[in-house]
């Protein structure tokens, strides 16, 4: 069938709302002005220079950065099992089980976060990196165990079943035969994973506490602050280095069949 | 002896990650559940519903909610469909290309797309500038803190959640039975309606969950672009909880939140049956 | 490629595990403040406290009532020991119990306070170490008319472009109170307010969005959203920031005076440190500091009669700007927050309501 005109007008269309805030954010970021005035009248670097001056930005990134591995980490420690229990096995309560780990993408991340932040209070103390992790970690679930059972599925149980029959016991033959087959879809949870984390705002929002905070939330709070072009010039170092991840994972496994 | 077997190991598999989500998700969750029955004085009551259906201000935000959730799909629907459609049908290198593209919002984070349309929208924003400049207008006008601007805003940010589900299904259609009917002497619309749109259901079902369920749920970006006049329920939510402190209230309007996009989710996959 | 991907997976895995934790640390202070202006106030304040006590002092930032609310929900186990909050907040926490009373006699600087500095709250719950005036700003190239009175918030001239600050925040409750002052041409305050209710919905109509933070407003005159708004003194140096040009009113009606103090939460154990915090705070050089930096209106008597009497410096243009000189410290209208505590859930609600789109 001809692709007709105004098929081709709509991906011009979709792609020119998806990318064009982007462009316009780059444009920005490079502005001298103080002010987010469109076009911008000169050319200057020092809004990039300002990130690296501004110190919440410095430890807000370290902390997104570590609870981002962490909380991925953790979540697919525990998420790998679950997702070969559900592909391998049949057994009572597995649909409960599997809507229960894809549960904190229905949740909203907001409530999630509120919910937290009450139900954490009643232990009293809790440091806000563990509980940050928590949090993170309780969200990333969905990725760890929904992404690495689709990798499972498409792995022959046959294959298995032989290095078993061949001497290996049950742990090793999953160590030596399963897991390196995971490895695109663990690669591509990871991935996932660390990125969903590392944007969060809502789950943060609550979370955050006395000194510690998360990038997105010190955008957020900055944005509060000031008007001038250094969240444009942050958010395009942010762009950036999207696009390489993404570009990366795109190559290596094919990301955008996992989400 | 083998099914024994079997059960313990599914046990040792399930149950590290499974206490860790009762103790870090469910709990947390039941308890917000019983904090909405609970007022100042009163351990157990429907007060917090009460109010809140009762309340002129949260049946407007609600309704304005939903609205908007809708709206957003609707258009997001519009774009999609039959871009997806073009996408679907172009050879593997040009299609994976551009679906990295339509990944790329979803990889960055929200703070960052909102903020493009503080630029746009603005009074000295890209448009404004260019409506002044073709003396359209004679002074800026307001576009920010607007309902419009919401949409805008979250129409751009959960596009490529339309995308994905649609192009997915898209490509599942084999083009022989798209050939097969047009040689039988159906014409385009009946190719499209007959076959194109019963096959990429799924997707676009699937799509629309994820955009409604996105978009009513959204924070930062009503936040940034509504302002405290164009509240929506998260936006009333972080209000209630945070800036007034009230627990209980805000509780209610979590459960709330959580109720509509699980009764849209389940009607949704009702539909996908 | 195999290999590679797998030495990514791995160290990415062990990563977090390699983070070293523990650490010997200086004692540490956490205080919770506004967060606005807070890299000039680590110049003025922390860092030199910090080297003086040989003590980290770390921040818990946001608005009056988001920490007042973690403050609350917390209770003892908030990590705070020392709190800034603008006086409705800080009598809040002292009814809630949240804060314990200061030791005058630990505060060498306490006698250089004005008297109204000393104990605004009573029960020595806290000590204002700036004062807050609430008046009016306007853009005075776009508003033609010169904004004189609280009443012109409901002019059809500024119609879109006013902003007020929520019903929540500290002065939320003032700018009611001031406009039905202004309506009803009364002396004296009338704590429920009947004609600023009824004039509320015209109110709304000329209101862009409300703002919380003072930051959020000086974004929104910079964003020229804004023309015309009631803002805290200590925003100044910020609002004239934006390069747009602004001129302050002191309405005809009069200014509010809103006491920025500081207190002792009841949880803390270092009693000692967080009051050497509020001495140095309330010292001389501190004060004379964050004037000059346009950040805070100090209520040290001695840096005040500096600085009424300076001329043609720094200091005479900070005394300009700030709430500053005998004229109108003396002219400030304080609000009785125990009249405003009873009334404001149900004001809260009415506002909300009335403001929604």
């Amino acid at each position: 069938m001809k692709t007709s005109r105004w098929l081709y007008f709509s991906v011009f269309l979709l792609y020119f709302f998806l990318l064009g805030p982007f462009v316009i954010i780059f444009i920005a970021a490079f502005g001298a002005e103080s002010t987010l005035a469109f076009p911008p009248t000169g050319f200057s670097l020092q809004w990039f220079a300002r990130i690296v001056e501004t110190q919440q930005f410095i430890d807000s990134f370290w902390t997104s950065l570590w609870i981002g591995l962490g909380a991925t980490a953790i979540s697919l420690m525990f998420g790998i099992p679950v997702a070969y229990a559900l592909v391998r096995f049949n057994f009572k309560g597995m649909s409960a089980v599997e809507t229960l780990f894809s549960a904190p993408i229905l949740v909203p991340g907001l409530v999630i976060g509120f919910s937290m932040l009450n139900f954490f209070v009643l232990f009293g103390r809790i440091e806000v990196m563990t509980g940050l992790l928590l949090g993170h970690t309780a969200i990333l679930f969905p990725y760890s165990v929904r992404v690495t059972s689709v990798s499972l599925r498409n792995l022959d149980p046959a294959v298995e079943e032989a290095a078993v029959s061949l001497g290996a016991n049950r742990l090793r033959a999953f160590m030596l035969v399963v897991l390196p087959n995971m490895r695109s879809g663990i690669a591509a949870a990871f991935i996932l994973g660390f990125i969903t984390s590392f944007n969060n705002v809502p789950v943060s929002l609550f979370l955050t506490g006395p000194g510690i905070t998360t990038l997105p939330i010190s955008m957020l709070s900055y944005m509060e602050y000031y008007f001038d072009p250094t969240i444009a010039a942050l958010s395009t170092v942010l762009v950036i280095f999207s696009i390489l991840l993404v570009q990366l994972a795109e190559r290596v496994l094919g990301l955008s069949r996992f989400i | 002896m083998r099914r024994l077997n079997q059960n313990r190991t599914i046990v040792i598999l399930v149950a590290p990650a499974l206490i860790f989500m009762v103790l870090f998700f469910v709990l947390p969750l039941a308890f917000l559940l019983m904090q909405s029955f609970q007022t100042d004085d009163s351990v157990l009551t429907l007060q917090g519903y009460s109010d809140f259906l009762t309340s002129r201000t949260s049946r407007i935000i609600y309704w304005r909610t939903l609205r908007m959730g809708l709206l957003i799909t609707g258009i997001c629907t519009l774009i999609a469909y039959p871009a997806s459609f073009v996408i679907a049908r172009m050879p593997t290198r040009r299609r994976t290309f551009l679906l990295s593209l339509v990944i790329l919002p979803l990889m960055t984070n929200a703070i960052a797309r909102t903020y493009a349309w503080l630029i746009i929208l603005g009074r000295q924003g890209i448009i404004n500038e260019s409506l002044q400049f073709f003396n359209l207008i004679d002074s800026p006008l307001r576009l920010i803190f607007t309902e419009n601007a919401i949409v805008l805003g979250l129409t751009q940010l959960f596009l490529p959640l339309m995308v994905l589900p649609l192009v997915s299904s898209m490509e599942n259609i084999p083009e022989d039975v798209v050939e097969a009917a047009r040689s039988l002497g159906a014409n385009r619309l009946m190719v499209f309606f007959r076959i194109i749109v019963p096959m990429s259901m799924d997707g676009l079902v699937l799509g629309a969950t994820l955009v409604f369920t996105g978009s009513v749920t959204a924070y930062v970006t009503p936040a940034i672009l509504g302002g405290t006049r164009t509240l929506l329920l998260s936006t009333l939510l972080y209000q209630r909880a945070v800036t007034l402190a009230d627990l209980n209230r805000g509780a209610v309007v979590a459960v709330v939140m959580i109720l509509t996009t699980l009764s849209v989710n389940l009607l949704l996959r009702l539909l996908r049956r | 490629m195999r290999k590679s991907l797998w030495v990514v997976l791995a160290l990415m895995l062990l990563l977090p595990v390699i983070v070293v934790v523990a650490q010997d640390e200086p004692e540490t202070l956490v205080v919770s403040t506004f967060g606005f202006n807070l890299d000039v106030i680590e110049e003025n304040v922390t860092q030199p406290f910090e080297e003086a006590f040989g003590v980290d002092v770390i921040y818990d930032t946001g608005n009056n009532s988001d920490r007042f609310a973690k403050l609350e929900s917390l209770g003892d186990e908030s990590e705070i020991d020392v709190v800034h909050f603008a006086g409705a907040f800080t009598f809040r926490a002292k009814e809630a119990g949240l804060l314990q009373e200061i030791d005058p006699e630990m505060l060498e600087n306490y006698d250089d306070l004005f008297d109204w500095a000393q104990d605004p709250l009573g029960d020595n719950a806290g000590i204002a170490y700036a004062i807050n005036s609430y008046l009016l700003i306007y853009r005075s190239d776009l508003v033609e008319e010169p904004i004189t009175s609280w009443a012109d918030l409901l002019r059809d001239d500024v119609a879109g472009f006013v902003t007020i600050p929520q019903m929540t925040t500290t002065f939320g409750p003032a700018t009611l109170l001031m406009l039905d002052k202004a309506l009803s041409g009364s002396d004296d305050i009338n704590y429920d307010a009947d004609m600023a209710w009824e004039a509320l919905p015209d109110l709304a109509d000329n209101i862009v969005t409300s703002y919380i933070r003072s930051s959020e407003l000086t974004t929104l005159v910079q964003q020229e959203e804004v023309w015309l708004a009631p803002y805290a003194s200590f925003a100044i140096g910020n609002l004239l920031g934006t390069g747009h040009p602004l001129t302050a009113v002191v309405p005809e009606e009069g200014v509010v005076g809103g006491p920025i103090v500081v207190s002792i939460t009841a949880a803390t154990e270092k009693v000692e440190l967080a009051h050497a915090y509020i001495d140095w705070l309330i010292s001389y050089e501190v004060q004379m500091a964050e004037a000059v930096d346009l950040i805070d209106s100090p209520t040290n008597m001695v840096v005040q009669a500096d600085l009424a009497a300076a001329e043609d410096d720094e200091m005479a243009d900070a005394c300009a700007l700030l709430t500053c000189g005998a004229d109108l410290l003396d002219s400030l209208i304080f609000i009785d927050n125990a009249e405003i505590e009873d009334r404001l859930d149900d004001w809260i609600e009415r506002w909300n309501e009335a403001l929604l789109q």
